[in-house]
């Protein structure tokens, strides 16, 4: 059982790092507490993680074979690397860390299902890209519908406020239903836990994370958010979350981040004005490649010397 | 949640009733200025003064309470900026209907007889600039798609102000008032011309603050 604790420190992790990208403008512009956004957040999150995490979990227990020991690895690796990435303030996806360090796992036992691989990486190219498309949408969609209701400076205020906390809540269920499979779908395969349990278990330690850690990601994610006007930054999180959702129906988890960038830059699309400068950008497609290679190095590396001194 | 929905319609009553005692102070100050020009410095002047000065003193008040609602949690920060923006804005209207009524209670501005109607007409035109403004800013809370409509009116008000100003600043300084004379005047003719500039701001500010929300 000692093994799930890398998976709870993974799901912590995660948890602090990506409730700022479903409440992090709601917050940092003090429209709703801290604690009121923890708790919809968990609440949905959880939701999300019960009820649509196992596709993920089905994906993750497929793309290679793992024991306990290694399921661990891969746990603490990727953690380590989202640590990393965090600290040198890099875009980081836990999805790619926990890929990453099942690929390595999934060689260093000699069995890797490349198509489902495929598919998984397919699905990385295509989260900044679908969010994008659908900020577009709905800006263009929604925008013609608050034109027609023509809505005063408080009834627009109001609207777009609870569009937001709507919005946050949707985007935590799809958060939980997309990434618990991050946190403890390497331990389903091994059979550890039954797909239920570690939906349970992974939403209760992304949970933990939220409530204990996502205050001061939220203020610093959501600052930069509310420098888009509200109602872009409701159109970001909605796309987010309407593209991570379907990645969840699909059973692919993906960085909710990646999402959030594709948002601001569809944004930027249909204003016609560049959203995300160029250094961001750089950051981003530096992040989105080094990610999986440092998890893959690491959970190698780990793998190989647990083996070394008889562990694996 | 509903603790913050409350603080909004506390934060709506107070910038309502901010207005209508910005309304009260405009009110007075016509009343006010026409009785001097009528008057001069009489004690019936004095009264208006004081209730001018009271109510510009009323919405300074509104005003704070209203800044410090807007700070602490109400509203999304664009809506909030916008808010503190146009208050700010506005309140130098009843700022200067007051000031001009101060200059007038306390320098005694000599008016003559001949600048009358035109200083009468003066008044009257930024006042209406006043008016068009408030009608603006009612639109903005029931209407906002139609704020833009009342702009040229407050630019036409404006510039007839400009005019006017400019008219009497050349008759007084062509006159044969005493030069400390023509200065004073001078200066209560721009004061008063003042207004409608003020109106014009306030109104760019509105329109933006409608435009913005199209999207």
């Amino acid at each position: 059982m000692w093994q799930l604790v890398s998976g709870a420190y993974l799901g912590w992790a995660l948890g602090a790092n990506d409730a700022s990208n479903v409440f992090g403008t709601a917050v940092a512009s003090r429209m709703l507490r801290f604690w009121t956004a923890a708790l919809l957040c968990c609440v949905f999150l959880f939701l999300g993680a019960v009820l649509g995490g196992a596709a993920g979990m089905h994906t993750y227990s497929s793309l290679s074979k793992t024991t306990l020991n290694t399921a661990f690895i891969t746990g603490l690796v990727a953690a380590l690397t989202v640590t990393v990435m965090t600290w040198r303030q890099l875009p980081v996806s836990t999805s790619q860390a926990v890929v990453g360090a099942l690929i390595a796992v999934g060689l260093f036992h000699g069995k890797l299902e490349l198509g489902v691989l495929s598919k998984v990486v397919a699905c990385w190219v295509g989260t900044p890209i679908g969010a994008m498309a659908f900020a577009v949408f709905f800006y263009l969609v929604v925008g013609r519908l608050f034109n027609v209701l023509n809505l005063s400076v408080f009834q627009y205020d109001f609207v777009v406020r609870w569009c937001l906390v709507l919005a946050g809540s949707y985007g935590a269920y799809a958060l939980g239903a997309n990434n618990v499979a991050n946190v403890t779908g390497a331990f389903v395969g091994p059979g550890m836990l039954t797909p239920r349990m570690a939906c349970i278990l992974g939403g209760l330690s992304i949970c933990l994370g939220v409530i204990t850690f996502s205050r001061g990601v939220m203020m610093t994610v959501g600052r930069g958010l509310v420098k888009l006007d509200a109602f872009s930054a409701f159109i970001v999180i909605l796309a987010e979350a309407v593209t991570v959702h379907i990645y969840a129906v699909v059973g692919v988890p993906v960085s909710t981040s990646q999402a959030v960038v594709g948002g601001v830059l569809g944004i930027g699309v249909v204003k016609g004005v560049r959203t995300v400068n160029r250094r961001v950008l750089t950051n981003i497609v530096l992040a989105w490649l080094a990610t999986p290679v440092i998890a893959f190095v690491l959970a190698y590396g780990a793998c190989y010397l647990g083996r070394a001194v008889g562990w694996l | 949640m509903s603790l913050f929905f409350r603080r909004e319609k506390e934060v709506r009553a107070l910038i309502k009733q901010y207005f209508e005692t910005c309304d009260e102070a405009l009110e007075q100050f016509e009343t006010g200025v026409r009785c001097y020009l009528d008057d001069g410095p009489c004690e019936k002047f004095r009264e208006i003064d004081g209730r001018i000065h009271a109510a510009e003193s009323r919405a300074d008040d509104l005003r704070r309470t209203i800044e410090k609602s807007l700070y602490s949690r109400s509203l999304l920060p664009e809506s909030r900026g916008d808010l503190l923006g146009l208050l700010e804005n506005f309140d130098k209207m009843p700022n200067l209907a007051e000031t001009i009524s101060f200059m007038l209670d306390t320098q005694k501005v000599p008016v003559p007889a001949e600048y009358r109607e035109q200083m009468v007409r003066l008044v009257e035109v930024n006042v209406e600039a006043y008016h068009l403004v408030r009608k603006m800013v009612d639109k903005l809370f029931t209407d906002p798609d139609s704020v833009g409509d009342a702009v040229a009116s407050v630019d036409a008000k404006e510039s007839e102000s400009d005019k006017l100003e400019g008219k009497l600043i050349r008759a007084v300084f062509a006159s044969e008032l005493d030069g400390c004379d023509q200065i004073r005047l001078r200066e209560l003719i721009q004061r008063i011309g003042d207004l409608s500039d003020s109106a014009e701001n306030v109104a760019g500010r509105l329109e933006i603050i409608s435009l913005k929300r199209r999207i």
